[in-house]
């Protein structure tokens, strides 16, 4: 039984708080939380802290958070522009883009 | 407000950071091991280098930055401050200001010589020549940092920083997401993502500071160089946590307004505030006003007093917010002249220290304007004449550096500034061999003291046996008596043998409001400055008659001349009856102004003469009646010359 947790439209500094709320509350509903982020337009830093943060948390409360689909372009963009994918672990790639690194 | 030109606002940062600077730098000559001054001076010289890049003033980015990699090395404690440094840094900080104010042509080779001597003072210090390791060229840099949480919310965005890393050379850059808190803990408006960067290339250490100059402050930064240089280099900041605030948010509360050069003035957000307030209660004034003027309610003759009441108590409150708004503390003035002090210190061979007190008293920002260069008149006075060598005051038995102290305080309507030194007093028989020898006085004429040392303003006097460079070239005492003449202000001045001079200048609070006394001559009303005024009295009609022709008057057996002002103007008309003395004077000086009717007190709001009227000498300026009419106001100055000049020419006729 997984949560699906759907973000939309811009994803900001402005809007971290809201999404912060929005995963803490379906962590704490369910132990499966998959993320649908293919229709995010437009993000920040923030957006990619605290998603970090959230499967952080996630680990230390034995659930699991992923992606329903790997990082649309976009979100990519953003990592590699942040060094996010630079020597990027195994973890971390299968996390973003399921396992296989788009070119 | 709006469509500010950046290169004014940034002349203007600029003017207030090389301040700083030099405030730092001249606290540090007195201190030379104290870090946060360093540290200070240091922060200021970067702030002004990476702004100045940023707004295009890239000479004075070069020059400074060799000051500021001077500074560093002292920062780091690889080279002690010493006084030389201070003294070129000193220099180099004029020279910057050239910099700021021109494009920087023809200065360079001004800014090669302090350059040279920089390097001189730095390689002196360090006692081996270490020029080289600071720009050592590494192959690259390895760097980590992270920015202080609040970046994000305030605007900054690493992504750029790290775009502008790029840009530098070849570059790896790793994200750290290991400070960031679990979801629970986490603000999400801050940032703790961390990053390793590889830097390589031919790079200095200051572009890579250069991108991070605006977040600085506070944020996590280590940079060693890469291999095959085995010199490690670790800057941690932030520096020490009692240091000044940084420039670029040093105060938050004035609001940084757009300044622009020369005719701004910064004004603290909340008294802007209280005049909004009282405008909005104006409004509500006005809305009353129209509801009586539209309706016809019974009894509105009571609403319409309390009204005009209302305005009249809304009216001097505005008046005296919008007064206060002009007002700009002393200390900007008062910071002037530590740097000027330390430079006749040096060039007289003295010591000196500067003492200032009351340094929040307020004035208005153009009567401070007009102060700054009697002041410097007088404060050069006081260390060129006033002060003796150390060696003449230990055998005059006191302490070997002299003291010159400002003070400034609010007294009524007036600010009174003081300038006192302990220095050797004013020479009572040189300024009298001075003044016979100019045939001001009779020789074995007896004077008061006071009327004695009145002598120096007179022109051309100066009782300095040498001319030196800085003063005694006689030009100079009746400027500065002119120049606080001109801002209806008095000088005074007191010397004791031995103990020193005290310089008093009285300024009123602001120019734009004076209380006057309204006199009528003829059919004109006029305004004689109340400050100026000593007494009123009658002129009878015999006393009239009698003295036609010998306009003098005995007034506590001395003669005072008067002048007939139903003459001067013409009014071509007949005196009244009881005609009035008004006496004014300026300084010792006095003079009598005959009046057909004294009218009464009234303030005056000051309208400078239109340019067609400017070489109008007799009046100072017009003012607006209660009643529309307008009444001339009476220049005291020229007036109580002019009466002295009537005095000579009789006298001269016998």
């Amino acid at each position: 039984m997984h949560q699906l947790l759907e973000l939309q439209g811009s994803q900001t500094v402005r809007t971290a708080p809201e999404l912060q709320r929005a995963l803490l509350a379906a962590l704490d509903a369910g132990a499966d939380v998959a993320l649908d982020i293919s229709d995010i337009a437009e993000l920040d830093l923030s957006f990619v802290q605290t998603v970090c943060s959230a499967r952080h948390h996630a680990v230390l409360g034995g659930k699991t958070l992923r992606l329903a689909r790997p990082a649309p372009g976009p979100v990519a963009a953003l990592l590699t522009r942040a060094g996010f994918l630079t020597d990027i672990t195994p973890d971390d790639l299968d996390f973003w883009f399921h396992g296989v690194l788009a070119q | 407000m709006i469509g500010q030109d950046p290169i004014a606002a940034f002349r203007v940062e600029a003017g207030e950071l090389l301040e700083q600077i030099e405030q730092g730098l001249l606290d540090l000559g007195h201190r030379l091991d104290d870090r946060d001054l360093v540290d200070a001076v240091f922060r200021g010289l970067h702030t002004l280098k990476g702004s100045g890049a940023m707004f295009g003033f890239d000479a004075l980015a070069n020059f400074t930055h060799h000051c500021e990699t001077a500074f560093d090395r002292v920062r780091k404690g690889l080279a002690p401050a010493t006084q030389e440094l201070v003294a070129v840094i000193l220099s180099a900080q004029d020279h910057m200001r050239a910099l700021v104010d021109g494009d920087g042509k023809g200065l360079e080779a001004t800014g090669d010589a302090i350059l040279a001597r920089l390097q001189a003072a730095i390689d002196g210090a360090a006692g081996t020549p270490v020029a080289a390791v600071a720009e050592a060229p590494a192959q690259g840099w390895r760097l980590f940092f992270r920015l202080p949480p609040e970046a994000m919310a305030n605007g900054s965005n690493p992504l750029m920083l790290l775009d502008e890393l790029r840009e530098l050379g070849e570059c790896k850059i790793v994200a750290r997401t290991d400070a960031i808190p679990p979801l629970t803990d986490l603000v999400p408006v801050e940032c703790h993502i961390g990053w390793d960067v590889e830097l390589r290339g031919d790079i200095s250490r200051d572009d890579i500071d250069d991108v991070f100059i605006f977040v600085m402050d506070d944020m996590e930064l280590k940079i060693e160089a890469l291999a095959p240089e085995p010199a490690v280099e670790t800057v941690s900041l932030p520096v020490a946590a009692n240091d000044a605030p940084p420039p670029a948010e040093a105060n938050p509360a004035s609001g940084r307004p757009a300044a622009k050069a020369g005719e701004s003035v910064r004004v603290p957000a909340e008294r802007l505030d209280e005049l909004m307030d009282r405008v909005g209660e104006l409004v509500i004034v006005q809305s009353r006003l129209s509801q009586l003027a539209h309706g016809s309610a019974v009894g509105s003759e009571m609403a319409l007093r309390s009204i005009s009441e209302e305005i009249e108590r809304l009216a001097s409150e505005l008046r005296d917010t919008m007064m206060v708004l002009r007002m700009v503390p002393v200390a900007t003035l008062f910071g002037r002249f530590r740097r000027l002090v330390h430079d006749l210190a040096r060039d007289t061979g003295k010591t000196i220290d500067l003492v200032t007190e009351g340094e929040a008293t307020e004035v208005d920002k153009t009567v401070m304007e007009r102060l700054a260069d009697p002041m410097v008149h007088l404060i050069r006075n006081s260390c060129d004449h006033g002060l003796e060598t150390p060696e003449e005051r230990i055998a005059a038995g006191k302490p070997a550096s002299g003291q010159v102290r400002l003070s400034a305080h609010q007294q009524g309507g007036e600010v009174v500034i003081t300038i006192r030194d302990d220095g050797r007093g004013i020479d009572r028989e040189r300024v009298r061999a001075k003044a016979e020898a100019q045939g001001l006085i009779q020789p074995g004429q007896v004077l008061a003291d006071q009327e004695l040392l009145q002598m120096i303003f007179h022109p051309g006097f100066s009782t300095a046996a040498a001319v030196t460079n800085l003063s005694g070239r006689g030009v100079g005492m009746d400027v500065v008596k002119r120049t606080i003449e001109s801002l209806r202000g008095a000088i005074d001045i007191k010397s004791a043998p031995g103990e020193g001079s005290t310089v008093t200048l009285r300024i009123p609070l602001t120019l734009a409001i004076i209380d006057g006394l309204l006199v009528r001559v003829g059919e004109g009303r006029y305004v004689i400055p109340l400050a100026a005024v000593e007494e009123c009295i009658e002129l009878s009609l015999e006393d009239d008659l009698r003295s036609r022709g010998r306009s003098f008057i005995t007034l506590r057996e001395r003669l005072v001349p008067f002048l007939r002002l139903r003459e001067m103007f013409e009014t071509g008309t007949r005196p009244d009856p009881h005609q009035k003395i008004v006496v004014i004077a300026t300084g010792a000086e006095r003079v009598g102004l005959v009046v057909d009717q004294i009218i009464g007190s009234h303030q005056t709001v000051i309208k400078s003469m239109s340019a067609l009227h400017r070489d109008v000498t007799t009046f100072a300026g017009a003012t607006i009646l209660g009643d529309g009419g307008v009444a001339l106001i009476l220049d005291v100055v020229q007036l109580v010359t002019l009466g002295q000049h009537q005095e000579e020419r009789l006298r001269a006729a016998g």
